[in-house]
């Protein structure tokens, strides 16, 4: 009852977070791909509603445009063309009320601000794209006439492989994105990081990827491949650094528990038997170590004072960690009598079985061709 | 300097410096991470082991070979190579320690010098008219089965209507290869080289033998939101068998709702050894919140007697919560239960499932182009054992563009070790660092780390590291 209270904040303020998150406008293009920026005539389709002619009319280089960096914003001439009375007006001339019919954004000199129009970071073709679209398929408050943020009257990328996707256009990343030399998109721009869209894969990338990273990745291999090279993964998993995240604190001292508990499972990037057995043969604590004495630092062994019967029990759920010290011979010295019968029950039926595909391991215990025994 | 070392930094020097202009069209790559740390751990009878390592990572590749394949509109195939290769030196192994009969203290698979070649592949893209990728050589394939390691050749085959098509065929990498590395191998037998090594000293421990794996894989991914897919590898082609795995997984995923699911099943032990399962939701893209279900049963190498123990497999019942605020702000929860069922035991008798253990945590991150923060407490607690703590890190950089990283992590961590109170207690300590760019493509950072214990004792760390990446 007292933690009513905390309980009830913590809810109050979760659902104000995811509220408030929720109202953040996710249907432009993310700005680290069409970065925002200051156009001359502020929605500029919205101000001329009774402009009925096609997109060229304006935007005659579209067309025959093949990088999304061409400049297709049309020239002052364009607009005189429609606004007789403007001809002649440059950055240098009085402002006037015509001007301002446009130009409503204004300098501190009074002046209409100049256009400022960022590079986009994608790879875009209008001469490919105008055989199979037309202007309103990916400008649609363009063509409805309607305001929007400068430079960003484009559909997101959704809609954009959804297009090629059912038009058999080619889906990957290089098709559209940044490239650097070695063929992976290029994920740094303008201080913000690019990310796989949650509707393409699935939740991603968030701060406990590294912990549930693997269904994803055995999935996706080749989608990782866009940004990430092979070493990326290798610098984990076959790795001779050890990465924080799973490994925090004083690992050397608590590692020990830390393999038995599993979690994350050493065996993602160890092998036990190479890795962890080396050291601890190094060290003493392994059982066939060079050293002679058994002792650990004046503590006794290893495992204390538990018992071969509370040591098997635990070694039943975690063999795992026993491998990272012990070899098979710790286990036949009391397993390879008939006393100790370390398989499970219901063996019998099942060794035949097992033993047509491999019978060496049935030899390290048993002699005179034991499968003949096998159901 | 040892010869063998002398040797190699040479020979990287004279790459790195007589690098060659490029021929027409075709873009190279030289990257090298070289790191250097120290440290020491005190052996069973108080006395010291260093560690002295210095360990480099050499990438180079040719990208683009084939003339025009560098255009951004190109659609042709394309051809590259790529080589990854390491250098693990430790100098402060002794010699006694790596070379049996020189006197007590031998440790089979210690080596004060070691060279493996994680990658050396040929990889050919879009053959066919895109339908076609070959990779020859070294490669490490990642799929529905896991890791695996592999010479030889692997083909991928994607068809129209979503179908994939995956082959490989190939020799497993072995540690005991020449530069060859074992960490994508299975456990189970202690294999290694035995070379002057008395026949009675470690028994146990056997020659790699090469070992010829194939494998395949058919996906079927007709829409976006569905993907299915069956594998199935061997290792060794006939009796005796090193490893079989036959495994599926199946993606359904529409927005804002997503299932995972994975099975790998292995004849050579008649179970399954991975079962994952996943229910997700992400409403709004700001909100995820997951179920997941992990059964894990570990598998050794066919020659293995641990593959015909009773082993119980750990099943883990979880949930996730991810909050992300903004761009740069992110929160998560996670937990999750550990159930067993014990399969008898020595004297038959058949339990009930038991609730194991428990664990969870709840962290936060925050990132701009010039600070970072991020706070993680988490904790697990299994069979009367656990291991609980708290981490902060900040990372501020400094100088126009950020060219010098700074980073502070402060940890306290409580260890409760049942297999030995040596190790249990509490720890707490930092870890500082500073990463400086000295020029596009080429950084170094400088890490400490200092623990101290319950009992005062400390524990120092120091690691060194230089990153370049050049391209022409």
């Amino acid at each position: 009852m007292k933690y009513n209270r905390y309980i009830a904040i913590g809810t109050l303020l979760l659902v104000v977070t995811v509220a408030g998150a929720w109202t953040v406008d996710r249907s432009t293009p993310s700005p680290a791909l069409l970065p925002p920026g200051q156009p001359a005539v502020r929605d500029v389709h919205a101000r001329c509603p009774g402009a009925k002619s096609p997109c060229t009319t304006c935007h005659p280089d579209a067309t025959s445009s093949r990088w999304a960096s061409d400049r297709l914003v049309p020239a002052m001439a364009v607009c005189e063309s429609c606004h007789p009375e403007v001809k002649g007006a440059t950055p240098v001339t009085p402002v006037t009320s015509a001007c301002r019919k446009c130009h409503s954004d204004l300098g501190p000199a009074g002046k209409p601000v100049r256009g400022r129009y960022s590079r986009p970071n994608i790879r875009f073709s209008h001469t490919a794209h105008q055989q199979v679209a037309d202007c309103k398929t990916c400008h649609p408050r363009a063509a409805a006439r309607q305001p929007s943020p400068p430079h960003q009257d484009v559909v997101p990328m959704r809609a954009c492989f959804t297009c090629h996707r059912t038009q058999g256009a080619p889906t990957g990343c290089r098709t559209c994105h940044l490239v650097e030399k070695d063929g992976r998109m290029v994920t740094q721009l303008g201080g913000r990081k690019l990310q796989p869209p949650v509707w393409l894969i699935g939740p991603n990338h968030g701060p406990t990827w590294h912990q549930n990273h693997a269904p994803t990745a055995g999935r996706e291999s080749s989608l990782c491949a866009s940004c990430h090279v092979d070493a990326f993964c290798q610098n984990c998993h076959t790795g001779a650094l050890r990465p924080r995240k799973t490994h925090p604190g004083d690992w050397l001292r608590s590692h020990g528990v830390s393999s038995r508990l599993e979690r994350p499972n050493c065996r993602n990037c160890h092998r036990k038997q190479s890795f962890c057995l080396t050291c601890h043969r190094r060290s003493g604590v392994a059982p066939d170590s060079p050293a002679e004495s058994l002792t650990f630092r004046g503590q006794g062994r290893y495992h204390g004072t538990r018992t071969p019967r509370e040591i098997c029990r635990r070694a039943r759920h975690d063999i795992g960690s026993c491998v990272s010290c012990h070899s098979e011979r710790s286990c036949t010295s009391c397993h390879a009598n008939a006393r100790y019968n370390p398989h499970p029950p219901g063996f019998k039926n099942r060794c035949r079985k097992l033993a047509s595909r491999n019978r060496r391991v049935c030899t390290k215990c048993h002699t005179n061709q034991p499968w003949n025994r096998c159901k | 300097m040892r010869p063998g070392l002398r040797i190699f930094t040479g020979a990287l020097a004279c790459v790195i410096v007589c690098w060659s202009p490029p021929a027409k069209g075709y873009d190279q790559q030289v990257s090298s991470s070289l790191w250097a740390e120290g440290y020491s751990v005190l052996a069973r009878d108080g006395s010291p082991i260093r560690r002295r390592r210095i360990v480099e990572d050499l990438h180079l590749s040719a990208w683009n070979l084939i003339p025009g394949s560098s255009d951004p509109y190109y659609r042709g195939v394309r051809l590259s190579l790529n080589v990854h290769l390491r250098l693990d030196s430790d100098f402060a192994i002794q010699r006694h320690e790596s070379r049996p009969g020189v006197k007590d203290g031998y440790v089979p698979g210690l080596t004060p010098l070691a060279i493996d070649a994680l990658v050396v592949q040929l990889h050919i893209r879009d053959l066919l008219d895109g339908v076609l990728d070959v990779r020859l050589g070294r490669q490490i394939r990642i799929d529905t089965l896991g890791y695996f390691a592999f010479d030889g050749l692997a083909t991928s085959f994607d068809l129209p209507a979503g179908i994939g098509i995956d082959t490989y065929i190939g020799y497993e990498v072995r540690g005991g290869d020449q530069l060859g590395y074992d960490a994508l191998e299975l456990d189970g037998t202690d294999s290694g080289d035995r070379h002057n090594m008395e026949a009675d000293r470690y028994p146990d421990r056997e020659e790699p033998r090469a070992r010829l794996a194939v494998g395949m894989e058919l996906s079927f991914s007709p829409r976006r939101w569905v993907d299915a897919a069956v594998s199935y590898r061997t290792v060794g082609l006939s009796m005796p068998l090193a490893d079989q795995l036959l495994g599926g997984r199946l993606h359904l995923g529409s927005d804002p709702v997503w299932f995972d699911a994975r099975a790998v099943w292995s004849p050579l032990i008649d179970k399954f050894t991975q079962i994952d399962a996943e229910l997700a939701t992400e409403p709004g893209e700001v909100v995820t919140i997951s179920l997941d279900y992990h059964l894990y049963r570990p598998l050794f190498e066919g020659d293995s007697i641990f593959n015909v123990f009773a082993l119980s497999p750990e099943n883990d019942l979880g949930t996730r919560i991810e909050l992300r605020l903004n761009e740069s702000m992110a929160l998560a929860g996670w937990g999750f239960v550990r159930l067993a069922d014990e399969t008898g035991g020595m004297t038959g008798d058949r339990q009930e499932a038991l609730l194991l253990g428990a664990g969870g945590g709840v962290g936060g991150n925050y990132y701009s182009h010039a600070r970072t923060l991020a706070v993680r407490f988490s904790g697990i607690e299994e069979w009367g054992e656990d291991r609980l703590g708290v981490e902060i890190g900040v990372g501020q950089g400094l100088l126009p563009l950020q060219r010098l990283w700074l980073n502070l992590r402060l940890s306290y961590w409580h260890v409760d070790d049942a297999e030995s109170k040596r190790f249990s207690g509490n720890m707490v300590g930092y870890v500082l660092s500073a990463r400086f760019r000295l020029a596009v493509g080429a950084e170094v950072l400088g890490e400490f780390e200092h623990y101290v214990d319950g009992d005062g004792e400390q524990r120092f760390y120091a690691l060194a590291l230089l990153k370049l990446d050049l391209w022409r």
